[in-house]
């Protein structure tokens, strides 16, 4: 659209409006237009004008207004009773489909909490019941060192409150446990039974263990390790592993089996494990070299997937999301977080709201659908790709080779797999 | 991916319900740090601030509080180049503004008492 034909579809969109407020109105977009052209002058006067609201939308969104203050200044006065409501309704909708790209971190912070309070139910249970001696409690100088046969052990509990946990494989037939208090007695419980050891610290505060290291046998078919505020750092453990923590950080190295991760502050690290789902309510989430799938989910963290032998998913409502090498499917959502997908070799599946989205599939493409608010999307595809591609944008902008309009589907090479992309007011760009 | 879906749909009404009278508050306090501006130049300040607002929802919102008697606009025509179309804010809005802005205060300081509450 030139500027001459946006500024006449304007005026007659503002037909109700009176004249000289009309002509007014008119008058600034001109201004603006040419402001624009005056500020941007490698690019064209259509493409400039392209990228403004609609005139319609435009013409909603002031009558709109314009409805709303005649109401409330002059109270009963009859002005277009009928007609109003349905511009109010259409300048609602224009606003839900072109003015989106307003970012309100705080809001999205307290979206944030709330995620964390309906979704996230970590069942930290750390309520160990009133604290003191018990029966069964063993008490060590600073220091408590327990041994325990490996012989008919299936699984061990461990739950503490602030001490730095280590576990690591032990080199003999039994599982080791040493507990360190720096400033004084440190207190625990142990309970066995049915093939379960469960150790659990007694006392929080000044009897509370600063350091834990616990030596797992090779027999062992489930840890779980809970702390409240302690890190959690496993090396070399092969049984299924469940670990919790309220604002500890969890790092994970060379755990084959699967991983369950959850916490509420605290940030994961895992590199080189079997199978990976975490939920986090603001922790951060990175993961490189995952043999089987990986999930994470963060409220307000951002999450980045490395190298993922099954498929993966990211999900986050105000972090960012990243895939980076995945052979089977990738799936990514965000909110407010930007998304940036690479390298999948299964089928791609991302949503967006005011983040953007990027998709490297320049090393090979199996079908994507990508979908955002007000984020742009760019994709790349192989120089060689056959795919569908079909694209559609209420207000966005399109670059995209032999693409025309705001919605529309093109064959590449021999056609095949699609790439569907959807946005309401974001960029969409493809390349290949 | 329910809740994401229900909270993304929610999270989009409530913002779209939520801005436009922050962005009232948000054109009022540009005005007055800057004495006057015009259109453009006010978009690219929201956005440099960290609000993207579009012509679409500036340009009405600035006609409104004209018409609503907070703004006072005027046509300036330079030896070279454009009109442009300057906006200040009126003595009414100078008071519009005051009381904007302590309102928000104590809706923020109240939020912050609330969340503070419930820890």
């Amino acid at each position: 659209m030139t500027a001459r034909e946006y500024l006449e579809a304007l005026r007659s969109a503002l037909a109700s409006m009176e004249p000289g407020e009309r002509d007014d109105f008119v008058k600034e977009m001109e201004s603006h237009i040419d402001e624009l052209k005056e500020r941007h002058p490698e690019k064209g006067e259509e493409e400039l004008v392209d990228a403004l609201t609609p005139p319609d939308a435009l013409a909603a969104e002031l009558t709109d207004g314009k409805g709303r203050g005649d109401r409330q200044e002059a109270g009963g006065r009859e002005r277009g009773h009928d007609g109003s409501g349905a511009r109010h309704a259409r300048g609602s909708r224009a606003e839900g489909l072109s003015g989106l790209g307003v970012r309100l971190r705080d809001a999205l912070e307290t979206l944030g909490h709330k995620l964390e309070g309906l979704d996230l139910d970590l069942d930290l249970n750390l309520d160990l019941g009133p604290l003191g001696p018990k029966e069964g409690d063993r008490y060590g100088e600073g220091e408590i060192e327990k041994v325990f046969p490996a012989d008919g052990l299936d699984a061990i509990r461990l739950e503490a409150f602030s001490a730095e946990v280590r576990v690591l494989p032990s080199s003999t037939a039994e599982a080791r446990f040493v507990a360190r208090g720096e400033r004084g007695a440190v207190n625990f419980a142990f309970e066995q039974e049915s093939g379960e050891l469960a150790i659990i610290e007694r006392s929080a505060g000044r009897h509370a263990a600063d350091e834990i290291r616990l030596e797992l046998p090779g027999n062992l078919v489930r840890a779980r390790v809970v702390t409240r505020s302690g890190d959690i750092a496993l090396e070399g453990i092969a049984c299924e592993l469940e670990l919790k923590t309220a604002s500890g950080d969890v790092e994970a190295r060379s755990c084959p089996g699967a991983l369950s991760i959850e916490t509420i502050s605290g940030d994961v690290d895992a590199q080189e494990v079997g199978t990976l789902a975490v939920r986090t309510a603001s922790g951060d989430v990175s993961a490189s070299g995952v043999s089987g799938s990986a999930a994470a989910r963060s409220a307000s963290g951002d999450i980045e997937l490395e190298r993922v032998g099954g498929d993966a998913a990211g999900e986050s409502a105000s972090g960012s999301v990243g895939i980076d090498t995945c052979a089977g499917r990738a799936a990514a959502r965000a909110i407010s977080g930007d998304v940036s997908v690479s390298g999948v070799g299964g089928r791609v599946t991302v949503g967006a709201s005011s983040g953007s989205v990027e998709l490297d599939s320049s090393r090979g493409f199996s079908g994507a659908e990508i979908s955002t608010v007000s984020g742009n999307v760019y994709v790349e595809l192989p120089a060689d790709v056959d795919a569908e591609l079909a694209w559609s944008t209420v207000s966005g902008g399109i670059t995209i080779e032999g693409a025309h309009g705001k919605r529309g589907s093109l064959a590449l090479g021999a056609g095949g797999e699609g790439l569907v992309i959807k946005t309401a007011s974001g960029d969409i760009g493809v390349d290949w | 991916m329910d809740e994401m879906d229900a909270a993304m749909a929610l999270v989009e009404k409530w913002r779209s319900q939520s801005r436009k009278g922050f962005l009232d508050l948000c054109a009022l306090s540009l005005l007055a740090s800057r004495d006057e501006s015009y259109g453009l130049d006010m978009m690219e300040a929201l956005a440099q601030a960290g609000l993207e607002v579009s012509e679409g929802t500036l340009y009405p919102l600035l006609a409104r509080m004209t018409r609503e008697g907070s703004l006072s606009p005027s046509w300036t025509t330079p030896e070279t180049g454009h009109p442009r179309k300057y906006y200040r804010l009126s003595p009414t809005g100078q008071l519009v503004l005051a009381a904007m802005r302590e309102e928000f205060d104590r809706n923020v300081a109240a939020l912050r008492r609330i969340e503070g509450g419930t820890r």
